[in-house]
């Protein structure tokens, strides 16, 4: 309906552009008629067209219209899609990000756990380095002690035996036969 | 001391000879002498051992050294026996059996005395005494003269050692500085 009030709209505004020179031209009575004339002529021309082309034209552009409709609804579901897309890509990429940052904190917690386990080893490594160290250092004051309280000793020792062989006299070895007889007739 | 089967073999049969002739005391003696001189001597102890003197060597020479020492047939006719034997290299472990079993058999021990010098007469005495009380047998008392013991009694008797050595305390000295308790 729609186009058939346009294409009568467009042979009325043919019409008038075919007339119009003619009433411009001025003139009475004459330019008048031939107004008239190539007004029924245009008006014909216009039937006929309008009779023989004008379904044709009606169909083209209604076709040219379902065509532009079916166009915009492609194009709207086209979009509908992408939108979609976009939508779950934004999600996939919220996630993702929600991942990474889960990831990231992690490998920090793992980080901290292996940085933390690596430290208490090292912690007790050194411990048990120093203890040994320690230990070893008790160990050999004590054996350089204990050499040293032997030296002194043997050396005590061997002065004592070597007073005694210089010093005592038959009275001291006679005594001390007396004193062992006294020990073993006390034990006897 | 412990004696070789050899020597408890040669001093049973010497020891039985000498009692049945009542002389184990004297031959007791004789075997000291000649155990002595052969202790004393590097060339006769190499004349027992070296291969290379024959026994009829060896018995010209041990009979020359008895006629001079002049003991008893019967202390010679054994030394003769064992030379013979090419046993005379044990002498003195010989004749330290012979003690033992002279004294077993008198119901006697000995008791080796080491001192720095030789008691006297009254502590040889009370020693003696003690030692009798201790073992319960006659003790015969045997003194050797060892300056290393520095003063003091060392005394063997039965096995068991009495040592009241200078050296002995000395050495207990020693142990007790060298123990981580001193």
């Amino acid at each position: 309906m729609k186009h058939h009030r346009q294409t009568l709209t467009l042979g009325w505004v043919a019409l008038l552009s075919l007339t119009a020179p003619a009433f411009a031209a001025g003139g009475g009575e004459v330019g008048w008629s031939k107004t008239i004339f190539h007004g029924v002529n245009a008006a014909i021309l216009f039937y006929i067209i309008y009779r023989f082309f004008g379904p044709k034209v009606t169909a083209g552009l209604q076709s040219k219209s379902k065509q532009v409709a079916r166009d915009i609804d492609e194009a709207t579901r086209l979009h509908a899609e992408a939108s979609a897309r976009l939508a779950a890509a934004e999600a996939d990429l919220a996630a993702l990000a929600g991942k990474a940052e889960a990831l990231l904190a992690d490998l920090r917690r793992e980080g901290e756990a292996e940085r933390d386990k690596l430290v208490a080893q090292a912690k007790a490594e050194a411990e048990r380095i120093t203890a040994e160290a320690e230990r070893t250092a008790r160990s050999e004051i004590a054996r350089v002690k204990a050499r040293l309280e032997a030296e002194l000793g043997e050396m005590a020792v061997e002065a004592a035996a070597r007073a005694l062989r210089e010093k005592t006299t038959p009275a001291d070895q006679r005594r001390l036969a007396v004193e062992y007889l006294t020990r073993l007739e006390e034990r006897s | 001391m412990k004696s070789s089967t050899i020597a408890l073999r040669y001093s049973q049969a010497v020891l039985a000879l000498a009692t049945d002739r009542k002389q184990h005391e004297q031959i007791g003696r004789e075997l000291d002498r000649v155990a002595a001189v052969f202790a004393g001597s590097d060339e006769l102890r190499a004349l027992s051992r070296n291969p290379k003197f024959s026994v009829a060597d060896r018995k010209a020479i041990v009979s020359e050294l008895l006629k001079r020492l002049m003991v008893s047939p019967i202390t010679r006719n054994f030394v003769m026996l064992i030379t013979e034997k090419g046993r005379l290299q044990h002498i003195a472990e010989i004749v330290a059996a012979y003690h033992d079993q002279a004294d077993a058999q008198a119901g006697r021990i000995r008791a080796q005395v080491t001192v720095v010098a030789p008691l006297a007469e009254l502590e040889a005495a009370r020693l003696r005494t003690v030692l009798q009380k201790m073992t319960g047998k006659q003790v015969v008392l045997e003194q050797q003269v060892d300056p290393s013991i520095i003063g003091g009694v060392v005394t063997r008797v039965g096995g068991r050692i009495y040592d009241g050595s200078v050296r002995a305390q000395l050495e207990s000295l020693r142990t007790r500085l060298r123990s981580p308790a001193a």
